[in-house]
């Protein structure tokens, strides 16, 4: 083989592995796919959770972190796509889902509890973890942010929505955050649904965290958000179950069927539809006249 | 001596002759029993249900008398003794399937709906149909098709969709015909054109379930809404939508474009580009009381 050849030969190699890496590359930045997330049970029986799950390989699409199956890295869904964990666990770190390049979607299938939480016995970041929001969404406007069937526990905000985020929260859970269960910010837009939001400002142990409620709030909407809330249980929060202090008015939060008990108090600037439980703890808040 | 192989002959062509026969009798009675179906079947996702180390196409072309698929689109069919678009299809571990569901499916040589058919995951289990798999060469031909076509003159023989998740297609679900569909606890989202689309004279029935991001379909085939629609209703087809979410809609959360009433009850419709519209205020019955009022849009109130 002359000189000429092989150069050639060579050439030809390099453009082959470049077209072969880009292609691929442009297949995950498009990404828009699902991802399987594991929880503490091995999914796909390669023996592999965690990090050592995220690592492993860019085919399975099989991930053991959250942040890592929405990141870009391994073929994740890089901001566009759907994460679904699809076995039980604990998730020790804080979600930041920014939606840059598109729709996207964080669950748990069906039947598995997948818990965001800040706390972990022995864990060396418990303090660290207890500073910080749970779920963070700061999208923009032309993205949609679903959280279904997830678990934000122990944190500052179980889940924190910011700027012009549009946000879709069902059939979550959402206690024991110190300063609110689900904080809505900015000039988003929120749908919550079939969810509970339960303890919110009442936070006990894992010292040194600060655990004072700050004010403990069960779903706040502040900024000149705007949301509604259905069939969904706001109770025990150290404040108000439900409160807007929006500047888009009282029309701001649109409420359908909600049982919010033993708030202090149970809404707070919010004009309740009707098949809202009445308030027991705090009736005179529940009045609409009195709002 | 040539006698003899006279008969030999005529006696292996006797035996030949009545192997064949029995073999179409063996087989039409198989045939039939695969049409008249009504059973469940199972299909698996992403994790062995059965243990016998198969996933996917392998699954569904393993056997006949396991039952159980490794796509959504083998299980309603009738080779291998699968539903046959009559019975149930249930998918027993969670996993992502980058199908064309087809009820029934023509293009298969099924040309009709032999009887109720039931597509849904276990409870427990996450179904996500979805058009996009990264890396698969086939996604651009599923982001240009619906997701899941339901299409029969039938009115004796319902088609159920539970728990499902449904994503990335031009339109989610495509109902024509005279169809009679129920579709309970599913989540549509990413859909180009609609999420769920009831033309024909079907009527649709949508309990539990999320039509959200209609209009909104990010890579690897973007794309034009149209017109990016939550649930749509057409031509004389009718409905009801009850304990359901209609938000995040490029276009309208839920329109009524048909002569027919569509009922409106107990769900939350926010953040569409406009919540509801009909042709004619008549074309709804009177939304419920129990309907979230609607912050953008205070005309509903």
């Amino acid at each position: 083989m002359n000189r000429i050849t092989r150069f050639i030969v060579l050439a030809s190699l390099i453009l082959a592995f470049g077209f072969v890496a880009t292609s691929w590359n442009t297949t995950d930045v498009a990404a828009n796919h699902p991802l399987l997330v594991e929880g503490e049970r091995d999914f796909d029986g390669d023996g592999l959770i965690g990090v050592d799950e995220d690592l492993d390989n860019a085919s399975d699409q099989v991930f053991g972190t959250i942040n890592a199956s929405l990141g870009m890295a391994n073929a994740g869904a890089n901001q566009n796509g759907v994460a679904v964990v699809v076995t039980s666990g604990r998730f020790l770190e804080s979600v930041r889902i920014t939606g840059a390049n598109g729709n996207v979607t964080l669950e748990a299938a069906p039947g598995v509890s997948a818990m965001i939480e800040a706390v972990r016995a022995g864990n060396a970041g418990n303090a660290d973890r207890q500073t910080r929001p749970g779920i963070i969404v700061d999208a923009p406007a032309t993205r949609i942010v679903t959280i279904r069937n997830m678990i934000s526990r122990n944190w500052t905000d179980g889940i924190q929505i910011n700027g012009s985020s549009r946000v879709v929260v069902d059939n979550c859970r959402v206690e024991n955050n110190t300063n609110f269960g689900i904080h809505v910010t900015g000039s988003s837009k929120v749908t919550i649904s079939n969810s509970t939001v339960a303890s919110s400002g009442f936070r006990s142990g894992a010292a040194p965290a600060n655990n004072m409620p700050n004010p403990g709030i069960g779903i706040g909407f502040e900024g000149s958000s705007t949301g509604t809330v259905a069939f969904t249980t706001v109770s025990g929060s150290v404040a108000a179950g439900v409160s807007n202090t929006s500047s888009a008015g009282k029309k701001a939060v649109g409420i359908l069927s909600v049982n919010a008990f033993d708030n202090n108090p149970n809404f707070n600037g919010i004009k309740p539809a009707k098949g809202t439980v009445p308030a027991v703890a705090a009736p005179s808040q529940d009045d609409p006249d009195n709002q | 001596m040539e006698k003899f192989n006279i008969r030999k002959v005529t006696f292996l062509r006797l035996v030949a002759f009545a192997l064949i026969i029995a073999g179409l009798i063996f087989s039409t009675n198989f045939v039939k029993d695969d049409v008249s179906a009504n059973h469940p079947v199972l299909v698996e996702g992403e994790r062995d249900f059965d243990g016998d180390g198969r996933l996917g196409v392998d699954e569904d072309a393993d056997n006949a008398t396991d039952r159980v698929y490794g796509t959504i689109t083998a299980g309603l069919l009738a080779a291998n003794g699968a539903a046959n678009a009559n019975g149930q299809v249930i998918v027993v571990t969670s996993g992502r399937f980058p199908e064309l569901i087809r009820i029934p499916n023509p293009d298969a040589g099924q040309m009709t709906v032999n009887g109720v058919t039931i597509v849904e995951a276990a409870p427990g289990v996450m179904a996500d149909i979805d058009a996009v798999l990264a890396g698969n060469a086939n996604n651009g031909v599923r982001q240009a098709a619906v997701g899941v076509l339901i299409n029969t003159d039938l009115t004796d023989r319902a088609i159920i969709l539970r728990n499902l998740n449904i994503r990335n297609y031009l339109e989610g679900i495509q109902v024509l015909g005279a169809s009679r569909v129920l579709i309970d606890n599913c989540r549509l989202d990413s859909n180009l054109n609609f999420g769920i689309r009831a033309m024909g004279t079907s009527r649709v029935n949508v309990t539990r379930t999320t039509v959200q991001a209609s209009g909104m379909r990010f890579n690897p085939m973007m794309g034009t809404p149209g017109p990016g629609t939550g649930v749509r209703f057409e031509e004389q087809a009718r409905g009801t939508i009850v304990d359901s979410t209609i938000s995040g809609n490029t276009a309208t959360g839920l329109s009524n474009g048909s002569t027919q009433p569509v009922v409106l009850s107990r769900t939350t419709v926010f953040d569409n580009g406009t919540n509801v519209s009909g042709t004619s205020a008549s074309s709804f019955v009177k939304l419920s009381d129990e309907m979230t009022p609607e912050v953008e849009n205070d005309s509903l109130r």
